[in-house]
């Protein structure tokens, strides 16, 4: 545990507060949902660590879920954090827009 | 709801069709969602595979060096390549519009053509074939020399797709030059080649008329026949380079015509006592190379000489026979036939000591040929061997 100036015990409850839900639709294993899947961790191992909940929808099996969250096309990723939702379409292969989605400082550095 | 909430869901809404629009215009969608299925987009795979084919045909077309033009069926011009372009730009005298996309490639040969050009005449002659589809393909060389220098075209016409054509010229200047200049150098070669044979047949009757020349001198007759024989040999072998040269295979003689040749001159040389028999001949045409011939000839020399010599002696006259055939199995016989007294009884001309039949043998070993003897009313010789197959 590194040493903090505000005390632990607000520390400890900060990772609730900040919780992302990410959703990422993808259709099997094709080309871009494939690549979505890669850079999705990439982001995760990077920047959330085990900040996050992360459910993976494969339209493919499940379209339902995908016409709930009016995901019209894939892949996509559904970002639930701080009460507002953001979708992200496309192989997520630009880090900087899902890092704004994300509210993660290097979006708001823009 | 206010109309600032539906503003901003109407905002929102916006913003996310524009997400969508970027991720497809990207190629970065996979599949779309619809009311009850998914469909999946693989359309950008197709897509790719197409423009890189696009592109590498355009580029493979440009970067060939035949000057090419694809005409539609009317004659107009529908792609031309950079080559061809090119070309134009520096021949077209004034104007290279005529031979450039959408021109007329008929009307464009036109003027030549009434110039009574004969590459131009049967250039439009060959375009109007494809296109007409009374031919696949049509190939033509022609000179197109400029003031400068000479050049030579090959035009390949081929049929293409419906009814049109594709048109290339290609500079085949260097190979057309190679070729005249094998020409020359192979027409040199053959005037050297005639021009040794010449001077080896006239060494040869130089030698045959020093030995006559020595034979008129000598007092002894036997000495003398002996003398006849030697030039008689060597006008032989000079006969067969008359031949050649005199031919224009240089390579090859008539043999029939060489027979008949050496006949006429033995006739001649041995006077009085061959003008007393009657030659008869049945020859068929045999080509022989000079190396066959020279022994051949020498052979026949022998064989005639030595019926002329001793088969009609004590006989007022008589006849010979001389016959030359390619047989069916590939085989040439030559056979020289007499009516005369024979071979002395119980003789065996294998061990004659006449120096004409021992050469007789020795020759015809040399030919891989037989030699066969008969004697029924006179003497006849059958000589029989395969000629060497000419190199191909």
């Amino acid at each position: 545990m590194k040493p903090r100036t505000k005390g632990p015990k607000t520390a400890a409850r900060a990772p609730k507060a900040t919780c992302h839900r990410l959703q990422l639709f993808v259709a099997g294993t094709e080309p871009n949902s494939q690549l979505a899947r890669e850079n999705l961790k990439r982001i995760i191992a990077a920047h959330l660590k085990d900040n996050c909940e992360l459910a993976i929808v494969d339209v493919l099996k499940d379209f339902q879920t995908a016409l709930a969250a009016n995901v019209l096309v894939t892949p996509a990723l559904v970002v639930d954090a701080a009460g507002t939702r953001t979708i992200i379409f496309g192989n997520l292969t630009e880090t900087t827009k899902v890092l704004a989605a994300l509210r993660l400082p290097p979006a708001r550095h823009e | 709801m206010s109309d600032r909430e539906r503003i901003r869901k109407l905002q929102e809404q916006l913003a996310q069709a524009e997400g969508v629009i970027e991720a497809l215009r990207s190629h970065q969608v996979d599949a779309i969602v619809g009311q009850d299925d998914v469909a999946l987009v693989r359309l950008r795979e197709a897509e790719d595979a197409l423009r890189v084919s696009e592109d590498l045909n355009r580029r493979t077309l440009q970067a060939l060096s035949a000057h090419i033009v694809v005409l539609d069926q009317q004659g107009r011009i529908i792609v031309v390549n950079e080559a061809w372009t090119k070309f134009a730009r520096r021949n077209a005298a004034g104007d290279s519009a005529t031979v450039a996309v959408g021109a007329n490639y008929l009307e464009a040969c036109r003027p030549a053509v009434a110039a009574h050009d004969p590459a131009a005449v049967a250039a439009l002659a060959g375009i109007e074939a494809v296109l007409g589809g009374r031919q696949e393909q049509v190939t033509l060389e022609y000179p197109c020399h400029s003031p400068q220098e000479e050049r030579w075209f090959l035009m390949t016409v081929v049929a293409f797709g419906a009814g049109g054509a594709v048109i290339t010229h290609l500079n085949i200047t260097a190979r057309k030059q190679a070729e005249e200049k094998l020409h020359a150098s192979l027409h040199e070669k053959e005037v050297l080649l005639k021009e040794i044979h010449h001077r080896v047949k006239n060494n040869l009757q130089v030698i045959s008329s020093l030995i006559s020349l020595q034979a008129d001198n000598l007092a002894d007759e036997c000495q003398r026949d002996l003398f006849g024989d030697l030039r008689d040999r060597v006008r032989s072998m000079a006969l067969v380079h008359e031949k050649l040269y005199e031919t224009a295979n240089l390579a090859r003689i008539e043999f029939a015509e060489y027979v008949r040749h050496l006949l006429h001159y033995l006739w001649r040389a041995h006077g009085s006592a061959a003008a007393a028999v009657n030659l008869k001949l049945d020859l068929q045409p045999v080509w022989l190379s000079a190396e066959t011939a020279v022994p051949c000839g020498l052979i026949l020399n022998e064989l005639a000489t030595n019926a002329l010599k001793h088969a009609f002696r004590g006989r007022a006259d008589g006849e010979m026979m001389v016959a030359l055939q390619r047989r069916k199995d590939g085989q040439v016989s030559l056979q020289v036939r007499d009516n005369g007294i024979g071979l002395p009884v119980g003789s065996d001309w294998r061990q004659s000591r006449s120096l004409g039949l021992q050469l007789v043998q020795m020759l015809s070993v040399q030919l891989h040929g037989t030699v066969a003897v008969r004697g029924d009313g006179g003497t006849e010789f059958e000589f029989v061997f395969e000629p060497p197959k000419p190199p191909s």
